[in-house]
């Protein structure tokens, strides 16, 4: 169990939403992880949510639209840590996204849907609001088990 | 990310160093579809050095290996020396089933 010393709220980063931006999201979300002890698998996996999580935002928020702003965060508190992704663009509804279908030959694969499936096989639990004002939000949350190793 | 290619006699052995996220995939598609395009269908990736794939990365290995299966004859696009955690990855997107994997380039050049 992480000692209550360590579990404080992570910095906020906020970036304009291009595909450039990412590794710095990437970046900050790790270092982040690695200060409070996470173990580094634990930080890959979170790193790459924020990855497909940024990468949604400019692909889909934005698309057809100058680059708005996307913003990163994280915190870690009640033994798990929480990213959140949020975006003024076109909001969605990730229930409407299909999810690939991994054992489908070759020939039936699409390529689609390979981010969000990522995050939620990767993230214990995800979920996403839509509000005019304060945009549209992505929580992504891993819950830790033991910290670093 | 680097990307380094090299003419075989019966394959291109593409090696890739670094992180294929969502900000250099589309380099690594670019080179794939780069050889695609020359005439070049059977392909090795080698990914001892890869220390990170995204779905984007992944979704450009995939678009190759659709391509290079519909050309006539079918060509194919395998891995080499792939880590473990990111055969995780793979296995995750069921990639496994449509990607041949193998432990060194030799092998794997040895196929085509």
């Amino acid at each position: 169990m992480l000692p209550r010393s360590i579990m404080k709220p992570f910095k906020t980063i906020k970036l304009k939403a291009c595909l450039e931006n990412i590794p710095e999201a990437m970046n900050c979300v790790a270092q982040s992880a690695r200060a409070a002890g996470l173990d580094e698998q634990t930080t890959l996996q979170i790193q790459l949510a924020v990855d497909e999580a940024c990468a949604n935002v400019v692909d889909h928020a934005y698309a057809g639209m100058d680059p708005g702003e996307m913003e990163i965060s994280c915190d870690l508190e009640d033994q798990a840590i929480t990213i959140r992704v949020r975006d003024w663009g076109r909001g969605f509804d990730p229930e409407n996204v299909e999810e690939p279908d991994v054992a489908a030959p070759l020939e039936e694969r699409s390529l689609g849907g390979l981010g969000l499936f990522l995050i939620r096989q990767t993230m214990d639990q995800v979920k996403f609001t839509m509000d005019p004002e304060q945009g549209n939000e992505l929580t992504m949350i891993k819950r830790l088990r033991g910290g670093k190793q | 990310m680097e990307i380094t290619a090299t003419a075989m006699k019966r394959c291109e052995l593409v090696t890739v160093s670094g992180r294929i996220d969502s900000a250099t995939a589309p380099q690594l598609e670019e080179a794939l579809m780069g050889l695609i395009q020359a005439s070049q269908k059977n392909i090795v990736v080698n990914l001892a050095s890869t220390e990170y794939i995204s779905s984007a990365g992944l979704k450009a290995l995939l678009s190759a290996l659709m391509k290079v299966r519909k050309t006539i004859p079918k060509g194919d696009v395998v891995i080499s020396e792939i880590t473990p955690d990111l055969r995780e990855n793979f296995e995750l997107v069921g990639f496994d089933r449509l990607f041949k994997f193998y432990e060194n380039d030799t092998q794997a050049v040895g196929t085509f």
